[in-house]
C-alpha cells in the first residue's frame, strides 16, 4: 500500500516543484544525473568482477583489519558503498568469506565513502568539473559499445563518471541560482530540535535517492551556496549515514538470512555511530575545528570541514564498535537464523541405523526414494508439470497440451535445499556404514549410492534442459513447441511408469519383467534423437525452423536421452528384484546402447 | 602359506564360482520364461490395437522384448557351451 502510494506522491511533488521553480528542476536533474552516474559505475566495476575482485576479496578478508581495509580501498575506488554491499553478501552467501569478514567490509565501506564528500568538497566545487565530464562522457559511450568486456568496463566507469561530474556541477548551479531567488537557510533550525529534525530529514533524503553519497553531493553543494548552515549540515550528514543502512536493508529483504544478518549489522554500526555523533555533537565540532586548523583548512571552508565531521565520526564509530563485532555476530546469528525450511534434513539416516546391515539397507533405501521425491518435483516443474498428473491414470497427451506455463521457480536454490543436502547425507551415511557390511549387503549399499548419484545427474539435466524449454514451450513456431512437447512425453512417460514400479514394488517382491519394461524408453527416445537429427536439415531448409533452434533441438535431444537412460538405470537399482542372482539377471539382460543400435539396424533391414 | 593349504581355498573358490554360475543360469532362465511370457501378452495386445499410435508403441515393446530374449538366450547357450 505505501510503496503504491509513495510513487506517485514523488512524481507529483516533483512535478509542482518543477513547475514553480526552474531552479528545483537544475537539482533535481542534478541528483538524477549523479545516482545515473552511479548506476553506470556499478555496471562498470561489475565487468571486473569474476576474477580479479573475487580473487582480492577471498584473500585480503581473512582477518578483521584486512576486512576493514578492502571495505575501505575498494569503497574509496568505485565510490559506492551499496556495490560493495551487494558483492559482499553474494560471497557471504556464496560461504567464501565469514560474517566478520563481512561485517569488516560493511565497516570499512563507510569509511571509503567519506572520500567521497572529501572529493566533491575539494575538487568538485572549486575546479570546473564538467568541463572533465564531456569528453569523459563521449570516450565513455565510445568505449561502451566496443565488444570486449574489459573495454566496456572501462567505457562504463568513465562515462559514469562523466555523469558524476555533470550531475555535481547542475547542483552546484541549481543551488547557486536557487540563492538569489529564494533563501533557503531561513528554514535553518539551531540547538538540539535542529539536530534532529536535519537528521531525519538525512535520513528520508537517502532513502529516497537510495544513496547516501548523492545525499552527502546534495549536502555539500547546498552548503556551498550557503542555502543551509554548518550546523544543519552536519546533521544531514548523520542522517545520510543512518539512512544508508534503510537502503541496505530494504536490498536485503530479497537475499538470504545472511544478507539479512550483514544489513542487520550494518544498521547497528550506523545507527550507533549516528547516536555517537549527535550526543557527543559539541565535542566533535570542537575537534573539527582543531585538525582543520592543524592541516590547514580556512575557518570559513565549510565544506571541507563538513568532510573532516563526516570522516571523523565514522572513524570514532569503528574505533567504538570494531571490539563488539564477535558478540555482535553472534547476537544476529541467534536473533537471524536460516528458515526452519531452508534445508531438507534426512528423514532415515541416523546412528541407531547404522548398527545392523537390514537397517542400514533400509534406512539408505528409504532416504534414497526421499532423495528422488525431492527430485521429481524438481524435474517435473522443470517440465513444467505437476507430478500428481504424472502420477494419475489422466491420459498424458492431453495433460502436455494443457500445460504450457513455465513454472517460475529457483531451480539451483530447490537443488541445493532439497537435493544436494540429502544427497551429501546419503554419501556421508553409506561410507560410515560400508566398511562394516558383509559382501551382499555392500553390494546392495553400492547400488542404491549409485541410484543417488544418477537422480542428482538428472536433476541436472532437466536444469540444462529447462532453459530452451521455457523459450520454445510457448513459442510461436509450432514445431518446436512440438517437438519440446515430445520430450516432455517421453521424460514423464518413464517418470509415470518409475510410480507405478513403485506401487508394485511396495505390493510384490516379484517385479522383475517390468523392471525390463523400462527399456522401451531407451528405444522412444532413440528414435525421437534419430528422427530430429534426420529431418534437422530438411526443417531448417524450409524454413520451419532457424538454424538456432535446430541446435537447440539437438542439444535438448541428447539432456533428454541422457535424463531417460538414467530415469531408467534409478528404476532398474530401486525397484528391481531383491533377491540377489534375479537381479545380476536383470542387469545381464538390460539394453546396452549397442542393443538399441542392433535394434535401429534390424529396423533399418526389415524395411528394405 | 602352505601350498595344500593355498590348493584348499583355490579349490573352494573354484567351487564357490561354480555355484554362482549355475545360481545365474537358473535367474536368466527364470527371466526368458517371463519374457516368453510377455512376449504371448504383447502378441495378444497388438492384434487389438485400436490406433496407429498403440500399435506402433506395442511393436517397439515387442522389439525390446525380441532383443531381451536374444540376450538370454545368448547367455545360456554360452553357459552350456563352458559346460
Amino acid at each position: 500500500m505505501f510503496k503504491r502510494i509513495m510513487l506517485p506522491t514523488i512524481f507529483a511533488v516533483l512535478a509542482f516543484g518543477f513547475w514553480v521553480s526552474p531552479n528545483l528542476s537544475e537539482i533535481s536533474a542534478g541528483v538524477a544525473l549523479f545516482l545515473f552516474g552511479m548506476l553506470f559505475l556499478e555496471e562498470g566495476f561489475k565487468a571486473f568482477t569474476g576474477g580479479l575482485l573475487e580473487k582480492l576479496l577471498t584473500k585480503t578478508t581473512d582477518r578483521l583489519w584486512k576486512a576493514l581495509a578492502f571495505g575501505t580501498v575498494t569503497t574509496t575506488i568505485m565510490q559506492s558503498s551499496s556495490l560493495v554491499s551487494v558483492i559482499t553478501i553474494s560471497f557471504l552467501s556464496a560461504g567464501l568469506i565469514g560474517l566478520t569478514s563481512g561485517i569488516g567490509i560493511v565497516f570499512g565501506a563507510n569509511i571509503g565513502t567519506t572520500t567521497g564528500a572529501w572529493l566533491v568538497a575539494g575538487l568538485g566545487l572549486k575546479v570546473n568539473i564538467a568541463a572533465y565530464a564531456m569528453p569523459m562522457l563521449v570516450f565513455g559511450v565510445i568505449l561502451v559499445f566496443q565488444s570486449s568486456k574489459t573495454l566496456k568496463g572501462v567505457g562504463y566507469v568513465l562515462a559514469g563518471m562523466g555523469f558524476l561530474f555533470l550531475g555535481i556541477h547542475h547542483m552546484k548551479v541549481g543551488f547557486d541560482a536557487f540563492r538569489d531567488t529564494l533563501d533557503l537557510a531561513r528554514f535553518a533550525m539551531t540547538g538540539l530540535a535542529g539536530l534532529l529534525v536535519f537528521s531525519v530529514i538525512g535520513v528520508a533524503a537517502t532513502v529516497i535517492m537510495q544513496s547516501s553519497h548523492a545525499t552527502l553531493v546534495l549536502i555539500i553543494t547546498a552548503l556551498a551556496a550557503q542555502q543551509i548552515t554548518y550546523e544543519n549540515a552536519l546533521a544531514l550528514a548523520i542522517g545520510a549515514n543512518v539512512g544508508t543502512t534503510i537502503t541496505a536493508i530494504i536490498g536485503s529483504l530479497g537475499s538470504n538470512y545472511q544478507g539479512k544478518q550483514l544489513a542487520g549489522a550494518h544498521l547497528i554500526f550506523n545507527a550507533a555511530t549516528g547516536a555517537i555523533a549527535i550526543v557527543f555533537i559539541g565535542p566533535f565540532m570542537a575537534a573539527v575545528e582543531g585538525i582543520s586548523a592543524f592541516v590547514g583548512i580556512a575557518a570559513t571552508d565549510y565544506t571541507l570541514k563538513l568532510a573532516v565531521f563526516h570522516t571523523l565520526f565514522n572513524l570514532v564509530g569503528i574505533a567504538v564498535l570494531t571490539p563488539f563485532i564477535k558478540p555482535l555476530e553472534s547476537v544476529l546469528t541467534r536473533v537471524i537464523r536460516p528458515p526452519a525450511e531452508e534445508l531438507v534434513k534426512p528423514k532415515y539416516l541416523n546412528t541407531a541405523a547404522i548398527q545392523f546391515p537390514e537397517t542400514v539397507i533400509k534406512a539408505v533405501t528409504n532416504e534414497t526414494l526421499h532423495l528422488y521425491d525431492n527430485a521429481m518435483e524438481i524435474v517435473a516443474h522443470g517440465l513444467s508439470l505437476h507430478r500428481d498428473d504424472i502420477r494419475s491414470d489422466r491420459d498424458l497427451d492431453g495433460i502436455i497440451r494443457e500445460s504450457h506455463r513455465v513454472m517460475d521457480f529457483d531451480l539451483d536454490d530447490v537443488y541445493e535445499r532439497k537435493v544436494k543436502v540429502l544427497y551429501g547425507a546419503i554419501l556421508e551415511f553409506v561410507s560410515r556404514a560400508q566398511s562394516q557390511l558383509p559382501a551382499p549387503f555392500a553390494d546392495n549399499v553400492y547400488n542404491l549410492r549409485r541410484a543417488s548419484t544418477l537422480i542428482v545427474q538428472t536433476v541436472k539435466e532437466v536444469k540444462h534442459l529447462r532453459k530452451n524449454l521455457g523459450l520454445y514451450l510457448n513459442s510461436r513456431n509450432p514445431h518446436m513447441r512440438a517437438e519440446y512437447d515430445r520430450i516432455r512425453y517421453e521424460l514423464a512417460s518413464v517418470m509415470r511408469k518409475l510410480s507405478e514400479l513403485r506401487r508394485s514394488a511396495a505390493a510384490t517382491t516379484d517385479s522383475e519383467a517390468d523392471v525390463l519394461d523400462l527399456d522401451e524408453f531407451k528405444l522412444s527416445i532413440d528414435k525421437l534423437e534419430r528422427a530430429i537429427t534426420a529431418n534437422l536439415d530438411q526443417m531448417i531448409r524450409d524454413g520451419r525452423i532457424t538454424p538456432t533452434m535446430g541446435t537447440s533441438l539437438i542439444i535438448d535431444f541428447g539432456y533428454a536421452r541422457d535424463a531417460i537412460w538414467n530415469l531408467v538405470s534409478i528404476g532398474n537399482l530401486l525397484y528391481g528384484s531383491s533377491d540377489v542372482q534375479d537381479k545380476v539377471a536383470e542387469e545381464l539382460l538390460a539394453l546396452t546402447e549397442d542393443d538399441v543400435e542392433d535394434i535401429h539396424r534390424d529396423d533399418i533391414a526389415h524395411a528394405s | 602359506m602352505a601350498a595344500k593349504d593355498l590348493f584348499k581355498k583355490l579349490k573352494k573358490a573354484l567351487k564357490d564360482d561354480g555355484r554362482k554360475t549355475s545360481k545365474q543360469v537358473k535367474a536368466v532362465e527364470k527371466a526368458l520364461k517371463k519374457l516368453n511370457k510377455h512376449k504371448k501378452k504383447l502378441k495378444k495386445d497388438l492384434a487389438s490395437a485400436s490406433s496407429d499410435k498403440e500399435r506402433n508403441r506395442i511393436e517397439d515393446r515387442l522389439k525390446v522384448n525380441r532383443a531381451h530374449r536374444k540376450k538370454a538366450l545368448r547367455f545360456l547357450s554360452n553357459a552350456m557351451r563352458e559346460d
